[in-house]
């Protein structure tokens, strides 16, 4: 397995928190996952910028599940990052494999009906319903925004939004 | 900069702050010299200040020559040298040797990209 770390964070690639990252886990290659960036040329620039020396690759949801068997079968070492948790549920449903757990750090982008739920965290519905999918598939999602704060699971989220 | 360090490092407890402030030169000494007798008195202690030549610089220098041993002193303070610094291991010349290097590598320009960039880097896989 060449992909060491798969990441939920809306602002896709943020410099000092991949390097913080990239300190936990072995990086040398980023792929981003997302339709909604693989249409948008000035933020691909942009991301191509944020990446620096990091070998980068941006793909739609339906490439992406080749783009993430390239990457399993190669020897540099990958982060997987979308701005969505539903991509990562679709990926998933169509036989993307990009490991076991999936992080969730950064999703504050105003969108309908979210509940704040805390560590620069916000879902809302369709969220809820594209983590339920991913942990029915087996991939268990887990909630941290840097390697050393504390890891909140699906479980205790999803209680939390449903006392909201 | 304190701020910053913390949103990206929310459990830090290693860094403390003092400020230069409309208050002058010899509050901001007084509050220096405490925050060095407390920091000190826990083990050793980089300083990063702004400016070489600044205030804040000078009266840490003055400290440094007094303790040379136990404190290391580092001018041209950005994020990426507070973070690197921040989150070394190591003794104090290593934490030291972390806060230039990443405090040199932090500054750099920016280019325009190539008008046909690929979405996938050559050799990516």
């Amino acid at each position: 397995m060449a992909i060491t770390f798969a990441r939920v964070d809306d602002r896709v690639i943020h410099g000092q928190t991949i390097m913080r990252w990239g300190a936990e886990k072995p990086c040398s290659a980023i792929i981003v996952i997302s339709d909604s960036v693989a249409e948008d040329e000035l933020r691909k620039k942009v991301l191509r910028a944020a990446a620096g020396h990091l070998k980068l690759g941006i793909y739609d949801v339906q490439q992406g599940v080749s783009a993430c068997e390239k990457a399993r079968e190669s020897k540099r070492d990958f982060f997987v990052i979308s701005d969505s948790i539903e991509a990562f549920a679709k990926l998933r449903e169509l036989g993307g494999d990009f490991g076991p757990t999936l992080n969730v750090g950064n999703l504050t982008v105003k969108r309908p009906d979210i509940k704040n739920l805390g560590d620069a965290v916000c879902l809302n519905d369709e969220d809820v319903a594209a983590v339920d999918s991913l942990e029915a598939n087996g991939v268990e999602v887990q909630f941290q925004l840097v390697p050393n704060s504390g890891v909140r699971t699906w479980q205790q989220v999803k209680a939390k939004y449903q006392s909201m | 900069m304190y701020d910053a360090y913390h949103m990206l490092v929310p459990t830090a407890t290693n860094v403390s702050a003092v400020s230069l402030t409309d208050a002058g030169i010899s509050d901001f000494r007084l509050r220096l010299d405490a925050a060095f007798d407390e920091l000190l008195a826990q083990g050793d202690l980089l300083v990063l200040a702004d400016l070489r030549g600044g205030t804040p610089f000078n009266e840490s220098y003055a400290r440094f020559l007094k303790d040379p041993t136990h404190l290391r002193l580092v001018s041209g303070l950005n994020l990426p040298m507070l973070i690197e610094a921040g989150l070394a291991d190591g003794d104090l010349d290593a934490v030291y040797q972390t806060a230039l290097d990443a405090g040199r590598f932090g500054v750099s320009g920016t280019d325009l990209p190539e008008e046909k960039g690929s979405d996938e880097d050559t050799d990516l896989f």
